[in-house]
């Protein structure tokens, strides 16, 4: 079955559409969810979010787009919304110091170019991150993106741009060694 | 480094960079279940909890938190209140304050049994009885509240605040947690004095009923 059949049986209340749903877009919102904060927990509560948010609302689902495409867009807002409120948290666990760094480990001299690149690629900040995260890793078009992140096709490609230069300038000592 | 050298490695990514582990589809799949579809037969676990607690936090953001404390909150217009329940004429939020109190009593009254358990298990050495999805519950209604437009008061916020930060810390806690672990979230709590103020705000509610 289609995703189109499965969404219909999900609206009328088939709960095994619903699942098969779940079964074959999880993997994927997942995988982009953990590459976005690295923490294997919070993933699967952004996860299930996404996954409660969706079906609370699918009948917002006019099928303009793709349901991956909209499936990502709400897993994109859960995400913001969780790290706006990790980021409260986080800010008084500090005071504990019992707060992991989501980022990539700073301060070791690393040599290798794909060791520095991940670790450059996070601490770019997340209006430039998610461009080259969903475009250059995961494979997503810019119309695609724009929808998910709720911006205009340009704009993606305007900070995949601007992400690519710094990334550029953060390696260039290393590839220049 | 050129543009085409950058993409490459980009891609390359793909299969190196930040790669899940296994995923528990029908772990998972339970929790969004039963909170997508609160109608259905729960597999497991206490059906009452997982059908008062989201019921709490709409009736808390049904008729604002300015119910709830309301020596605490200024006083805001009746037409003020955000999401009101369909169905509910505004004027008759104010009488139903007696039943709206006792839900978000509930709500207090469940964070203060989680946090005295884990108090008397960081005290005696012992690993603490304590349920993941009540704590996950509890850290869900926790956000609804701080994320109403409602929850201005700076006292509410904080002990709100203090609340998700202690909650998010038990709902990482393994099964068998270690004691060092427990007694941690045990020191937040103390530090923080949460326990005291839950208990002044419920004995708040307790004299603001009717």
């Amino acid at each position: 079955m289609d995703d189109s059949e499965l969404i219909a049986g999900a609206r009328a209340g088939d709960r095994m559409a619903a699942r098969r749903l779940y079964d074959r877009h999880a993997p994927r919102v997942y995988r982009l969810i953990y590459r976005s904060v690295g923490d294997e927990e919070l993933a699967r509560e952004y996860t299930q979010d996404t996954f409660v948010k969706a079906f609370q609302r699918l009948e917002q689902y006019r099928g303009e787009s793709a349901f991956s495409t909209w499936l990502h867009s709400v897993a994109m807002s859960m995400l913001f919304t969780g790290m706006r409120r990790l980021k409260r948290v986080r800010a008084r666990e500090f005071e504990l110091a019992t707060a992991a760094d989501v980022a990539a480990p700073d301060g070791e001299a690393d040599p290798h170019l794909r060791d520095r690149l991940q670790a450059e690629l996070a601490r770019l900040p997340v209006r430039l991150r998610m461009p080259v995260l969903l475009h250059d890793v995961e494979g997503f078009t810019h119309r695609e993106i724009g929808r998910m992140l709720d911006i205009p096709e340009g704009t993606s490609k305007a900070r995949l741009a601007e992400a690519r230069t710094r990334l550029r300038e953060a390696l260039a000592g290393i590839v220049a060694e | 480094m050129d543009e085409q050298e950058l993409e490459r490695r980009l891609n390359e990514l793909k299969a190196t960079w930040r790669v899940p582990g296994d995923l528990p589809l029908d772990e998972m799949w339970q929790v969004v279940e039963a909170r997508a579809f609160p109608d259905a037969a729960p597999r497991r676990g206490s059906r009452w909890i997982r059908t008062l607690l989201p019921l709490a936090a709409m009736l808390l953001l049904g008729f604002g938190i300015g119910q709830l404390a309301p020596a605490l909150l200024p006083t805001r217009p009746a037409a003020d209140l955000a999401a009101v329940p369909s169905g509910v004429a505004v004027s008759e939020a104010k009488d139903a304050t007696a039943p709206f109190v006792g839900v978000a009593t509930d709500y207090l009254e469940r964070v203060t049994m989680l946090l005295v358990a884990l108090a008397d298990a960081a005290r005696e050495g012992e690993p603490p009885e304590h349920s993941a999805g009540q704590a996950r519950d509890l850290l869900a209604t926790t956000r609804l509240l701080l994320d109403s437009p409602q929850a201005g008061d700076p006292r509410l916020q904080t002990l709100l605040q203090d609340l998700e930060l202690v909650l998010v810390q038990i709902v990482r806690l393994p099964r068998r947690p270690p004691q060092p672990d427990v007694y941690l979230i045990d020191q937040t709590v103390d530090q923080r004095e949460v326990l005291p103020r839950l208990r002044d705000m419920l004995a708040e509610n307790s004299t603001s009923q009717p």
